[in-house]
This record gives structure tokens, C-alpha cells and sequence, in this order.
């Protein structure tokens, strides 16, 4: 890592992008194991500091496989 | 009738079909296909394309599509040298991982923690979910870090189609060598959407470029087309 290539708007913002990514992954991880602990979305939403709304409409919608979530 | 509805739908919902591929592989087939990540991720390439499925049938070996590669005079080293100097089809753009790299992130890392702690599937759907989520419900189109960009897409539809034409059950080796060739004829990104086009372009690939399998088959004085056809000689 050098200074001049963390310089570059090309690669500053494919990080950007890739780091948008990473959190959305670890986002969907939590949520997914939020509720298969029985939290309820309001509790998710409260620590996520969105509306439970706002949750529901990203993560709400799955197609269940078998297990209940 | 049905295949285009069917294309229609999966085209709403972001499914490229490929999922559907899987199941369908023999294991020989699958055996390449694993080898062809591994390529990717030792020459650090953020996705799979035609070139590493192709080192992979060479690396596989026992197949009747490798032999006929191997008696074509090709080798997977030298071929991979080659990939190197044609200029592999990713191009100077910046990998999601290199660029993690210049914030102090190894996404490696990244991952390994991860899977030890929520397990390798429950993270491996969560990357599927993720890429595949619409953007209207805060999907963000964009290389990931974390998981590997499939661009054989187009060889392995064409593979399954061929394998079904043929009234084979099971897609092999051979079936994949010709998906790859078939595939190869075209330049890169064909067939692809606008959008994907655009992904493409965010991973450093320049669309309608010439596909570097057929740049590097016909350095090595190969005809795909003929390749193709000795695959499944006609009596």
C-alpha cells in the first residue's frame, strides 16, 4: 500500500463501492441471524437505526427454503 | 413460448439461470468447474471467465475434451503464459480487492472470519442475496469483494443448450469445451445487457474486445470451429 496509489480517484472509488458491498454482505449475515435468534424486526430495525419499515422492505421479502426464519 | 417467458422472468428477479446449470453437471464436470475458481484465484482474478475454464480442462485432465486440447500442442502453462501476455481479458481496472487493499482491508481475511463464524453456505447466500437484490430495494450494482464474478455465464448457457441438443442428460467436460469455443467466437460481452455491460466495464473488461480465448487458440494456429467439431465427429 502507498500513498499515491490511496491518492487515485480510480482506485478511491472502486474502494468506495467494494466497502458499499462488504457492508451490505454483513448486514444481510446479521439479519439473517437476528431473526433466526427470534428477534423481532422492530428490535433489528431499532439497532440498525432505520425504520422497521425500512427493514422490512430490504429484508422482508424471501423466499423462505423449509425452515421458518 | 415458455423459454422466453421463462428468460423474462429470471431477467425481473436478476437470476442469470446459471444456478440451474449446476445440478446438471457430471462430476467430471463439476471437477472443472471447481478448478477453474481455483485458477481465478490464484492468478487473483475477481471473476471466472472462458480462459480458466479452459486452463481448468487442461489442468483436469482426464477427459477426452483435455486430450484433444493436449494433442493440439497445447500445454496449461504455456497457455497461461500467454493469457498473461495477450493481456488477460480483465483489464487495468481495479479489482474490488486491490482496491480494499489501499484502506488496510483484506478482504481474505475478511472472509475467512466471517466463515468461521457464520458457517461457508449462510455467507455464500449472503453474497447471492446481495448481488441479486433489485435496486430498488437498496441493491448497489458493483464488484464484491467477497465473492467471484461468473462472465462463463454465456459459454456455460450455450454448453447446456448444446448438451440438451444432444439429448445428453449430464453436461461434461466435452459439452463445456464446446460452450467456451462457441463462445470465444464473439467478441467479449455479447449478448450481455446494458447494465451488465456496465459491470463489465467496473471490473476492468472492455467490451467488444476480442475474446482473449480465440486471440490465444489462434496464436497457437487452432480453428475453433474445426476444434469444435472433432469434439463430436459425425460418422
Amino acid at each position: 500500500m502507498d500513498a499515491a496509489a490511496s491518492d487515485d480517484p480510480d482506485v478511491g472509488l472502486a474502494a468506495v463501492v467494494a466497502l458499499r458491498q462488504l457492508v451490505e454482505v454483513l448486514e444481510e449475515l446479521h439479519v439473517d441471524r437476528a431473526r433466526r435468534l427470534g428477534w423481532s424486526w422492530r428490535d433489528i430495525a431499532r439497532r440498525l437505526g432505520v425504520t422497521k419499515q425500512a427493514v422490512h422492505y430490504k429484508h422482508g421479502l424471501r423466499i423462505h427454503r423449509g425452515k421458518e426464519l | 413460448m415458455w423459454p422466453r417467458l421463462t428468460r423474462l422472468l429470471r431477467a425481473a428477479i436478476g437470476d442469470d439461470g446459471t444456478g440451474a446449470v449446476w445440478p446438471r453437471l457430471t462430476p467430471d464436470g463439476r471437477g472443472v468447474i471447481r478448478l477453474a475458481f481455483a485458477e481465478a484465484r490464484e492468478l487473483g482474478h475477481p471473476c471466472i471467465s472462458g480462459e480458466h475454464v479452459l486452463l481448468a480442462l487442461l489442468r483436469h485432465g482426464s477427459s477426452r475434451a483435455a486430450t484433444l486440447l493436449e494433442a493440439r500442442g497445447l500445454d496449461v502453462n504455456v497457455l497461461r503464459a500467454g493469457f498473461h501476455r495477450v493481456g488477460p481479458a480483465l483489464g487495468p481496472g481495479t479489482s474490488p480487492v486491490a482496491a480494499l487493499r489501499t484502506l488496510g482491508i483484506d478482504a481474505e481475511q475478511v472472509r475467512q472470519r466471517l466463515e468461521a463464524s457464520f458457517g461457508t453456505g449462510a455467507l455464500r447466500a449472503a453474497e447471492r442475496r446481495v448481488r441479486r437484490r433489485p435496486r430498488w430495494r437498496g441493491g448497489h450494482p458493483g464488484p464484491a469483494p467477497l465473492c467471484v464474478h461468473l462472465l462463463a455465464n454465456r459459454a456455460l448457457a450455450i454448453a447446456a443448450r448444446f448438451a440438451a441438443g444432444r439429448g445428453d442428460a449430464r453436461i461434461g467436460p466435452e459439452h463445456l469445451l464446446y460452450g467456451v469455443l462457441q463462445d470465444a467466437r464473439d467478441p467479449l460481452g455479447t449478448q450481455l445487457s446494458r447494465r451488465s455491460r456496465r459491470q463489465l466495464a467496473a471490473l476492468g473488461f472492455a467490451p467488444g474486445r476480442p475474446n482473449p480465448v480465440r486471440l490465444q487458440l489462434q496464436a497457437h494456429g487452432i480453428d475453433l470451429s474445426r476444434l469444435a467439431a472433432d469434439l463430436y465427429p459425425t460418422p
